[in-house]
């Protein structure tokens, strides 16, 4: 029964609250659905982007109006997650690890650099 | 040692920092290509809809990105022809004019990315940092090979 598979699906969906479930797989994010993954209003994550500090993505105008069409790549969005969170959890590295491979190896590289340093600095704690 | 020293970039720059979209436009095309390539087949040459779909936009959209009126704003370069009798027309997008066309109208750099990154993992717990490490060394060996 494919309703019955999609219904549960998305019962189990809306009952996950670990961070990579809660994003939908898909590579790009209107501010619309950015903010509905994040559970804040539009308007506050066009405010975020107009920034460019903390959310960044590219704009494009394909119409004749003034307004931009704006696209939010889904790692911005994970490390805005991530950046904000107050509690610990795996799941927030997990969905880090999922973003990665759409980097170029120069950038893993560097990242790959700066994560041990960070490591090497960290207190060991059993 | 602190996460200034870890971040990378030139902390002791004079220089008055450049807009969001100057410093994207003064990024080098080679950072642009590397950090775009995954996201297009490797073909010279793609059709509207590879584009749209490497985009996750509207086949439509991209036809409109092509044939846009106003040339100030950034659009899709490309070619257009028509092989038969009929009214269609034939569009094709170089791979390069895509990555372009997306390095136009970001807000970022590539190095404001890594950085993002960075400071996410100054966060994380030695534990976490590990398997991320893990999964990077992974990752830059299969990129590699």
């Amino acid at each position: 029964m494919p309703a019955t598979r999609t219904l549960t699906r998305q019962h189990a969906d809306e009952a996950t609250l670990a961070l990579p479930f809660a994003i939908p797989a898909k590579e790009w994010f209107s501010p619309i659905e950015s903010a509905r993954v994040l559970g804040l209003s539009e308007r506050f994550i066009e405010k975020l982007y107009d920034e460019g500090r903390q959310l960044s993505g590219h704009s494009h105008n394909a119409g004749s109006g003034q307004r931009m069409t704006k696209r939010i790549p889904r790692i911005w969005l994970v490390t805005y997650a991530i950046r904000t969170a107050r509690y610990s959890d795996e799941s927030l590295g997990d969905a880090l690890i999922t973003c990665l491979p759409h980097l170029s190896a120069a950038a893993l590289l560097r990242i790959a650099d700066a994560s041990r340093r960070l490591a090497a600095d960290k207190p060991f704690r059993s | 040692m602190s996460l200034i020293d870890i971040i990378p970039g030139d902390r002791h720059s004079k220089k008055p920092t450049p807009t969001k979209a100057e410093a994207a436009a003064g990024t080098p095309p080679s950072d642009w290509h590397a950090h775009l390539d995954a996201l297009f087949p490797k073909r010279a040459m793609l059709t509207p809809q590879e584009v749209a779909k490497a985009l996750e936009m509207n086949p439509r959209t991209v036809v409109r990105l092509f044939s846009g009126k106003d040339k100030t704003r950034p659009w899709l370069a490309g070619i257009k022809f028509s092989a038969g009798a009929g009214q269609r027309a034939v569009r094709r997008i170089p791979r390069d004019a895509a990555i372009l066309f997306y390095a136009q109208t970001a807000n970022y750099t590539p190095e404001d990315l890594v950085r993002a990154i960075v400071e996410v993992l100054s966060h994380r717990t030695l534990k976490d940092l590990v398997t991320i490490q893990q999964h990077l060394t992974a990752l830059i060996r299969r990129k590699q090979s």
